[in-house]
This record gives C-alpha cells, structure tokens and sequence, in this order.
C-alpha cells in the first residue's frame, strides 16, 4: 500500500449525516479541533439527504399545534417504541427538537410555515401533527445547511475516507485509521474522542430505502472495538417500496395517504389480498401491512419482479400531490398515474445500535454515538418523522460531550502495531484476492437475499436457525474472495471490506431475535405472536469477547412508571 | 418482461498502470426500462469487478454522483434509459480517478453547496 498518512486531532466525528455535521460543528464551537471524516462527497452521500419529509417537533406557541406538548410526544414515543425505548433519552429528546428548527432556520433551511407558524404533518403515531417540512426535501435542505455551516468553520478538517478500524489503548479508544478509496492510501488518527454517526445498515438486506453506502460500518467499527450494541434484532420495514424498475428500487411509496384516496394493493394474479391477513385491509398500521404483503410475496402470488402491485390510477391529481415520489416514477419511464406499481416490504431503519447514555457515550471510554448509529432511544419501532430530529438532537450532544471530554484527558499515542496489522490487514485482501474463486459482491447478494427472507418482516425459530447456519457458511467463503488487485477506486475491495463487516452483523441480528422469543414493534416472530411484557420488556445487548458473539439483556430505562 | 441484447462502451483508465485511455465494449440484456446507471452496476456485478465508478448512489437525483458523460453529454445516469451503442465516459469538469470514477468532492465543487437552493 501507499503512504500513511498520520494527523491528530481532539475530536473525530465518523459519518457526514446530520448527526456527524452537529457533532462536528457542536464540537467546533468550543475551540477544539474537530475531523470529519465521510465516506463520499460530504453533502452528496448519506442517509439524511434521502430523508423526505419529516421533522418532529414540538413548537409550541410557534407552530400550528400549541396544544402538543413534550409530555405527550413523549407518551407517544414510549407507546410507539413498545416500551423499548429509554425514557432517559425520550426527555431530552423530545424537549430540544424545537430549538432545532429555530437553528436550522438561521442557517438558511426555509420550513414551510402557515402565516408566521410552523407547518405540521401528521404520520401514524402522533397525537398532534408535529412533522415540521422543508418543500419535499427537508433532509437534503438540512445536510446541505450544515455542510455551509461546516465549510465556515477553520477548526473542522474535512476528510474523505472509510474508516475502517477503531483504534484503542488501556480500555479507551484513542483513534481510528481508514482507507482513501480514491487511491488506497491509508490514514491513521490520533483523536481523544471519536463519536461514530454513520447511520444506520439497511443494505443488509435486499431490499432498503436506505442509499448504497448504509452498511452499518459504524456498528462494526463499535462492535470490533468491543463497545455494546443494543437491541439490533429491531429492524424496522416500510411496507411500500418500488422493487422495479431496478434503479428506484427501494423507493418508498406513499400508502398510508394513497389508500384513502383510492389506491388498491393486489397480487401477482391481479387479486386483492389485503383482507385475508387482518380485517382493515390496506388500511392497515405500518408493521401489519408489512407483515400481509410479505406473507403473499411468500405464498407465490408475485409480480415479474417478485413483489406485489400497487394501483393508484384512482388517486386524483397524484402527481401534483405527491411531486417527489410518484413524479419521480414517472421521470424514471413508469407510466403513471396507469402503470401498476410494483412494491414489497423494505428496511426503512435500523432500530438498534450503539448503546448510548444521555451524555451519547458508549460502554467504551471515548467512543460516542449519535443518530441511527445509535441504538436505545426509539425501542421497538420508530415515529415516522424522528429520525432527522435524532440525528440534530443526539448530534448535538454527542459532539458537545466529546469536546468537553478533550479538556480533561491527555491523548494516548495508538499501539504501531495495531495499525500495522490493520494495514496489513487490508492489504492482505487484495494479495489473496489474486487467486480467490468467490467475488464479494456475490456472498454479499446472497447475504441480503437471506436476511430479507429469514431475519426480516416475519422470523420463526427455524428460519433464524436455518440464517445463523447460512451465514457460517458464508463467512467460510470471504476466506476465498476475488478481488482485483488495483488500489485506486477499487468498489470489490470495498465490499471485500463490508461484507466481513455485514456477515457479523447480520448473524448478531439473527442471534438476538432468535433468542427474542415474543413479538414487539418490529420484532414478529410468527412462532411467538404475542408481546411478553413479563419476560421481554428489556434490552438485548450484544458485544464481542474473545472472538464471539455474546448476548446479555439490560433493563429499559424508566422516568416515567405511569407510562408503562 | 422484454429483453433484448444491447452493446455499450466504456472509457477506461488507470492512471498508474495505463498509458492512454481506452474504450472496452460491453455486451449486457437490457431489461425493459433500465437506466444508463442500473446498466454500469450489471457490469461490475455480472461481468467486470474491476470497472470504477461512485460507490455511493442516492436513486433520487439529489447527490449527482451517478452523473457521467452518456454520448458526449453530462447526464444525471440514474434517470437515462440504456441504449444500444451507448458511449459511457466518466463526468467532465471533475478530476479523474479511475475509469468512471472522479473526484466529485473537489475544490471548485464546493461552491456549489454555498448557494441557497
């Protein structure tokens, strides 16, 4: 390999997401100096940018809402999350998204309003409408406010690269090293925190609405590192996504507005279905009609591309009221509003993660989380329309507290060794590449075949058995990748990368919910139907220890025992 | 479903190992409506792992990382169907990596995100 190049810093912030842009510019505003380091172009890559709508908040006398309030925000995440989620993070949550709004606003993002208030949707889930907009595109609007913000400030380095190992030393962590994908060459930092926003990894299974680089790298750098995770069975699936045409597969399809208005979900054999799996039909919640569309897609009534159809030729005046999504259809070569959409199930957000304090600390010294990278806040299922807050609020905190952490720690210079053998590491896939047989491309294909199919939507026993089983092999198989040898761009190297990464991960997911025995939020499995408050109201926490996984349960956080 | 046999052609190009660029042809089955972008990902998948290109893709025409030069022209790929003969080079005005790849991420870019939308 290349050079290394080495730098040090007080704060590393991993991910250029929402959540890495506040921990960054929070960071900044204290006077320390702050790395940012990303994947691929800061501002053109992430999970925020894609994040369509909603921003929950409480406005107060500022919205259309006053009658809301942070208490009944609250009673709602505790509702929604199954009783998962901690109420230690829910109040701070659900008190500082406002101030938010008001930052964003100074920064040039531009909500829609109602008069001089703040305008509000309503999603499943909410007592009050308090879903905040920017047109159709708030999350883009919001990154590219913070990258400004970013570009203003001489304390924050910019930096484009895949981290690819969390450095530690005497039980702490002291830094990170990655990869320039552009030219191989690697990079070593020294940092006294590192605060990992890399959001979340629905590329685990085949179908996502999250974009192509949500792989959960930062729950792999946090897990190898040996920090907790937390409740990473919870996976939560959008009914609706595109599976067709190939390049809008994973689009997320409005349903629960459409349905209303007309709009129809039928089989591969053109009939309705719906009704055979709970009484309301298409009208009903998120998690069920998942749960209906992927038991058809099971029973082999599927369209050509293996999903089930969606009409909305009924639904008047679509395209002027849904101009993001279905205009983009048919800007993409689907005849709308005619056309029959193609749509199944799709992993929409990773529930679990880093398992954070309310000061966004992990179980390791140094190491902070924020926005879906981060795990105990929501529980079991999530508000539409959270997650961009998360990311302010918890971005916010996070970048604060590892500033804050610098002013009284000396910084550790990293073991040689451990990054030599990281180096080598890398490089070592690519010497072996030259005579591997299996590209990894294909072993992380078949991953995301059987996650979808057998950790997904719905879980039994045997078809998270029979995935444990299935992943073993495959990790048998990254020993025998191929991979082309050049250092410059190189996507199998990356995936090379990943897919170790991704193996990990997808067996912790199989191993938590296998050992889950009830269903809650997002968790079905179909041998255990029922919620089991007795037994299963708490954490799943998983780590690493000498070489394996290990599984241990944590109690939910509680404020508030009147709320459940 | 229709399918019909296409043929397109790829600039390629390493800098370290290459002395001049060159175009290979790539032979595919276009499904019906695949993109210029879904036909470069057939590739590297089905025939050719060592072509680059952005490993990162919104699908929405926010992040303008699939854009690449389709006949002579800077093209959102995402958006443009595939078509037989197709020349596929990688974005002009942006330094170039590898094959496809540039860096989108380079100085003169950043002006871009300073404007107000």
């Amino acid at each position: 390999m290349k050079s290394t190049q080495e730098i040090k810093t007080d704060v590393l912030v991993i991910g250029g997401g929402a959540a890495g842009c506040w921990a960054a510019l929070t960071a900044s505003l204290r006077g320390v100096d702050v790395t940012l380091i990303n994947k691929y172009p800061l501002g053109k890559s992430g999970t925020t940018i894609v994040g369509m709508i909603t921003y929950n908040a409480v406005m107060g006398e500022l919205g259309v809402h006053p009658e809301d309030s942070p208490d009944i925000y609250f009673q709602d995440l505790v509702k929604e999350g199954a009783l998962l989620g901690d109420q230690d993070l829910m109040e701070i949550f659900v008190r500082r998204g406002r101030e938010t709004v008001l930052q964003l606003e100074k920064m040039g993002v531009r909500w829609d309003k109602v008069g001089d208030k703040f305008d509000a949707r309503r999603l499943p889930g909410m007592s009050y409408p308090r879903g905040c907009f920017s047109d159709h595109r708030t999350g883009l609007f919001i990154q590219r406010a913070l990258v400004r913000e970013i570009q203003k400030r001489s304390n924050i380095r910019v930096l484009e690269r895949k981290v690819t190992k969390l450095l530690t030393k005497d039980g702490q962590i002291v830094g990170a090293v990655g990869l320039h994908i552009h030219d191989g060459s690697f990079l070593k930092v020294m940092a006294k925190s590192v605060v990992i926003a890399t959001g979340g990894a629905g590329r685990l299974f085949k179908i996502t609405s999250m974009p192509e680089d949500a792989r959960g790298d930062g729950y792999s750098l946090a897990y190898e590192a040996g920090a907790k995770l937390i409740d990473m069975e919870f996976h939560l699936f959008f009914p609706a996504t595109l599976v067709y045409p190939e390049t809008l597969r994973g689009l997320v399809v409005p349903r629960g507005t459409t349905v209303p208005l007309g709009a129809r979900i039928l089989n591969g054999r053109r009939e309705r279905f719906m009704h055979k799996y709970y009484p309301e039909a298409e009208l009903t919640t998120r998690d069920k009609a998942s749960i209906s569309i992927f038991k058809e897609i099971k029973s082999g009534a599927v369209t050509p591309h293996g999903g089930v159809y969606m009409d909305v030729s009924s639904v008047e005046n679509l395209l002027e009221k849904y101009p993001t999504s279905f205009k983009d259809f048919k800007d993409a070569g689907m005849n709308l509003p005619d056309e029959w959409l193609e749509i199944a199930p799709g992993l929409h957000f990773t529930l679990g993660g880093v398992q954070i304090n309310g000061f966004c600390e992990a179980s390791l010294p140094g190491l902070y989380a924020a926005g879906e990278a981060a795990g105990n806040m929501h529980g079991a299922n999530r508000i539409g329309g959270s997650a961009l807050p998360e990311c302010s609020v918890f971005g916010q905190i996070a970048g604060e507290n590892a500033a804050i952490r610098t002013q009284f720690i000396q910084p550790l210079e990293p073991d040689r060794k451990e990054v030599q053998e990281e180096r080598e590491r890398l490089r070592s896939l690519l010497d072996a590449g030259k005579n591997g047989h299996i590209r990894p491309v294909k072993i992380m294909r078949t991953l995301q075949e059987l996650m979808y199919d057998k950790v997904g939507v719905l879980r039994t026993g045997n078809s998270l058995r029979g995935a444990i089983t299935e992943i073993r092999e495959l990790k048998k198989k990254t020993k025998d990748m191929k991979i082309h040898s050049s250092e410059r761009y190189n996507n199998e190297w990356i995936d090379a990368i990943d897919i170790q990464n991704m193996l990990h991960l997808g067996e912790i997911a199989a191993q938590c919910a296998l050992a889950r025995e009830e269903s809650r939020g997002a968790h079905y499995r179909e041998d255990f139907p029922q919620q089991n408050d007795r037994s299963w109201k708490k954490h799943s926490l998983s780590w690493k220890e000498g070489g394996d996984i290990r599984i241990a349960y944590h109690p939910v956080t509680v404020t508030r025992p009147e709320e459940g | 479903m229709s399918t019909k046999k296409i043929k397109v052609k790829i600039f390629r190009f390493d800098p370290e190992v290459d002395k001049q660029p060159s175009f290979q042809e790539y032979e595919l089955m276009k499904t019906e409506k695949m993109s210029v972008l879904s036909a470069v990902q057939y590739i590297y998948e089905k025939l050719d792992g060592s072509l680059s290109f952005s490993g990162y893709f919104c699908y929405r025409k926010l992040c303008g990382l699939c854009q690449m030069k389709v006949n002579k022209r800077n093209r959102l790929t995402c958006r443009i169907p595939v078509e037989d003969g197709m020349v596929i080079e990688p974005a002009s005005g942006y330094p170039l990596i590898k094959d496809l790849a540039v860096d989108f991420s380079a100085e003169k870019e950043k002006k871009e995100l300073g404007n107000e939308d």
